[in-house]
């Protein structure tokens, strides 16, 4: 038997297997020397020849994961941060990046070879070095409720004030401030809110403005949380409704959302609104804001469906 | 084990913290409840130096799945029901927060203690005034009554 003929032996689906097993063996014990190499396409030579040209780039490591067809990417940015791109193969011309960056669309895509995910990336890496830089100072000076780990693919972060009164910021593209408001508001910071915002300089770091905003030296932690973010008693942010800090299925932590200084439990958005129009007959809300009583205090409250 | 629903995630979490620290006199059967968290039996004794001292009672907690946003239907059941104005003698308690003033931030542990109030406050023992008609006449179901709360001294 010739060995060029082993591809007929895989693409030729006339044999049955115990043929085939025959076939090969007779094959592997007589011919064993004469055979050097074959291919069976099952390898993908493109992609490998991809990761030799990559992987000495500069600023630019590729690694395999448990298989062949898991690569991780790291790309260096300019000051040094490592930015993991996580590259999954699902044969030629079709791979999955997941990574922990802000741009879902780029995320959730196929990309046709290595080269267009390290260029894709690469590039965003380099446009998003202010995003990174406002994001990185929040989480290292302040206490960030909301996510409850975050990372760079959150562009927003609830910033911890007093125990009933979190500030929301997301983070533009550019590093720039957007959408503050607070959650669980109280007239105190409302009103500086207010006059703050006005004075509210994109010269300066995020951080930087917030503290002016506010007149705060620095920030302040809630008593279960240190710096370290060692959480022990987490009691403190449970839903009062559900008695749960993860809801399955609906992203977003508990808040405070009743505005009675006195009352001081938190909720998850959807738990109290599914309570406030289960009261109302289950009518749908106007605006989509539920209104009714605090399940807690029975003061009055609202709930925005959504979280804006 | 498939995965919990909301309402029995919650009942979980209430299971523990009652049998971890329940109020004086309460106690949860913690082996039943854990078989079928929608059921549960809650011993309660009498608070001493009250007129139900050395009594024991039984409540029965039947929750639907959409607790907490439905209230618990709760009963006294066994061989002594509390002999009180709100107490009817099929066990059928008329108290407002198992109904209209229901809200999701009370728990098992307050409507007890609710109860253990309600009964501690109480200065004659008596059945409500409707007692032998109520029984005769109502639903199985305490929540399908049209309550109204006459008073909220007792």
């Amino acid at each position: 038997m010739d060995v060029d003929n082993i591809h007929d032996l895989f693409h030729n689906s006339s044999y049955s297997l115990p043929t085939l097993l025959d076939k090969l063996n007779i094959l592997f014990t007589l011919h064993i020397n004469q055979i050097d190499s074959f291919d069976l396409n099952i390898v993908d030579y493109k992609l490998l020849e991809e990761i030799k040209e990559y992987s000495s780039t500069d600023g630019i490591n590729l690694y395999f994961g448990k298989t062949l067809r898991d690569i991780k990417c790291v790309i260096e940015d300019d000051i040094g941060r490592k930015h993991e791109i996580f590259i999954y193969s699902f044969g030629s011309k079709k791979l999955h990046v997941n990574a922990t960056l802000p741009c879902s669309h780029l995320i959730n895509h196929d990309y046709e070879s290595l080269g267009d995910i390290v260029r894709t990336f690469t590039k965003i890496v380099s446009d998003l070095s202010c995003y990174f830089h406002q994001l990185e100072q929040i989480d290292q000076l302040c206490a960030v409720m909301d996510p409850e780990s975050p990372t760079f693919r959150e562009d927003y972060r609830r910033i911890y004030l007093d125990d009933r009164t979190w500030l929301h910021v997301e983070v533009t593209a550019d590093g720039l401030a957007t959408n503050i408001h607070l959650v669980g508001n109280t007239e105190e910071w409302h009103n500086k809110l207010q006059t703050g915002l006005l004075q509210w300089d994109h010269d300066k770091n995020i951080v930087e403005n917030i503290l002016t905003m506010f007149e705060l030296p620095s920030f302040s932690f809630p008593s279960a949380i240190s710096p370290t973010k060692e959480v022990d008693d987490i009691s403190v942010s449970v839903c009062r409704i559900c008695l749960c800090v993860e809801l399955p299925g609906l992203c977003g932590l508990p808040q405070p959302l009743c505005k009675n200084y006195a009352c001081g439990v938190f909720f998850h958005r959807a738990c109290l609104y599914q309570w406030l129009i289960a009261c109302a007959g289950y009518q749908l809300a106007d605006f989509g804001v539920a209104t009714g009583l605090c399940p807690n205090c029975l003061q009055p409250i609202d709930c925005d469906e959504k979280d804006n | 084990m498939a995965a919990m629903s909301p309402s029995e995630r919650r009942l979980q979490k209430e299971l523990m913290s009652l049998m971890k620290e329940p109020p004086p006199g309460v106690t949860v059967d913690g082996d039943q409840a854990s078989q079928n968290l929608t059921l549960w039996t809650v011993h309660m004794e009498g608070v001493p130096g009250t007129l139900y001292e050395g009594e024991k009672f039984v409540l029965q907690f039947k929750f639907t799945n959409k607790y907490p946003f439905d209230s618990p239907e709760v009963t006294f059941v066994g061989n002594n029901i509390p002999v009180h104005p709100h107490v009817y003698s099929n066990g059928h308690i008329c108290l407002s927060i198992l109904t209209d003033d229901w809200s999701p931030a009370l728990s098992v542990q307050s409507v007890c203690l609710s109860i253990v109030s309600m009964l501690s406050s109480c200065k004659e023992k008596k059945r409500p005034p409707d007692n032998s008609f109520y029984v005769k006449t109502c639903n199985k179901n305490p929540k399908k009554t049209k309550w109204w709360y006459h008073d909220d001294s007792v």
